[in-house]
């Protein structure tokens, strides 16, 4: 069965790059560790290009599943799954007093967010960084289409709950 | 939201932030963006093992022996019987051509080449010796690369031989999931066409590989919604 050559993975990676990465660092939140992963997966993606078999999955869907392995060593590596480093870039702090009220409800999200499991975090990234759609999500974490978009929705709910709680 | 590239998110993707109500446009703010440096900084980094990987490819098509390449295809079947007739051979899922469990609807209209109704064969120019696969190899062009909702993607193609190709299409961001199938293509012109009805609108990829490994067409092709 043909794999992916390499004019078909630079295409992968050119339009996949922007979405590995927010994917990543949707799970990482660090973006320098998001960078460093990012990289590894295509570096990793490229190197496993060989025994990519289509028939069972897409390109796309494989390189996120490359991703998110290389995701989860760095945060086995760390030795933690939910304790965030500071963010290196402040994304909910705010200089015009207009701005306050939109940085403290990002502020509650990303409260909200560490409420999660890893495994529901993992969802979240998947489907909201990394853009994928639940037919997408289920090849990546091997599950049935019907049964990502339950989890989608569940955990959807379970956020929204959470915001809704610590506002 | 903001998608690097161009990309687009799956459509679906806004409904399921709707139901974060208020929530959902805090969500969407909080995605990290690649900055450009680093997309440079990794471009950089991969572009070596790009550069070495097409060297390796070249590599290996030189070296492959030549009943490889103008054999081809190496699942030849009969040449069409029927002479002056087009023959239409439409694959339905699980027909045993099949190579996925998904189902893309691939038809085949053909009208048999000239060798096998005994006429001359057309001429082949330089192209037939430079495409993948060599002159034995089915020469395959899409026609039209946006296609409306429901419209089939069309390609046209000229197999001196016959043989079978493996086409898949997959999502480029989001949509439905990829699907691949070996399609038997009679020796002879014809045009290939590929239903979307079951398709959602978006980007994909379009690739049909020769049973080499080679691919005979890579294009971006869009279903518009």
């Amino acid at each position: 069965m043909p794999s992916v050559q390499t004019a078909e993975f630079e295409d992968l990676y050119r339009e996949s790059a922007g979405a590995i990465f927010a994917f990543v660092a949707g799970m990482l939140r660090d973006r320098s560790a998001a960078e460093e992963v990012t990289a590894i997966a295509f570096e990793r993606g490229f190197r496993a290009r060989a025994t990519f078999d289509r028939r069972r999955g897409a390109p796309r869907a494989w390189m996120f599943g490359i991703a998110r392995n290389a995701a989860l060593d760095e945060l086995r590596r760390r030795g933690r799954v939910a304790e965030l480093p500071p963010e290196p870039e402040d994304r909910t702090s705010a200089g015009p007093p207009e701005l306050a009220e939109a940085s403290a409800r990002r502020e509650v999200v990303l409260r909200a967010l560490d409420k999660l499991e890893a495994r529901e975090r993992e969802l979240i990234a998947l489907r909201f960084d990394g853009g994928l759609s639940h037919a997408e999500i289920a090849e990546v974490l091997d599950i049935t289409a019907t049964n990502a978009s339950t989890m989608v929705h569940r955990v959807v709910t379970k956020l929204r709950k959470a915001c809704d709680e610590m506002a | 939201m903001r998608w690097h590239n161009g990309e687009h998110a799956d459509p679906g993707i806004e409904a399921d932030l709707a139901e974060l109500g208020e929530w959902g446009p805090e969500l969407r703010a909080l995605r990290e963006e690649p900055s450009p440096e680093f997309l440079a900084r990794l471009d950089g980094r991969l572009q070596p093992d790009f550069a070495r990987g097409r060297a390796d490819e070249r590599a290996t098509e030189d070296k492959q022996p030549w009943w490889r390449t103008r054999l081809w295809p190496a699942f030849a079947i009969g040449a069409p019987a029927a002479a002056g007739i087009v023959i239409a051979v439409v694959l339905i899922a699980g027909s045993g051509s099949d190579t996925s469990p998904g189902s893309l609807p691939v038809t085949v209209q053909s009208a048999p080449s000239p060798q096998a109704t005994g006429g001359a064969a057309a001429p082949e120019g330089d192209n037939a010796l430079s495409r993948p696969g060599g002159p034995a190899a089915p020469e395959i062009q899409v026609v039209a690369d946006e296609v409306s909702a429901g419209e089939p993607f069309v390609l046209r193609y000229t197999a001196p031989r016959a043989g079978s190709v493996f086409v898949s299409l997959s999502p480029i961001n989001g949509g439905s999931a990829t699907t691949t199938r070996r399609v038997a293509l009679p020796a002879g012109t014809g045009r290939l066409r590929i239903a979307t009805d079951q398709l959602d609108g978006g980007r994909y990829a379009l690739v049909v590989s020769l049973p080499n490994g080679q691919s005979a067409v890579r294009a971006n092709v869009r279903i518009l919604d």
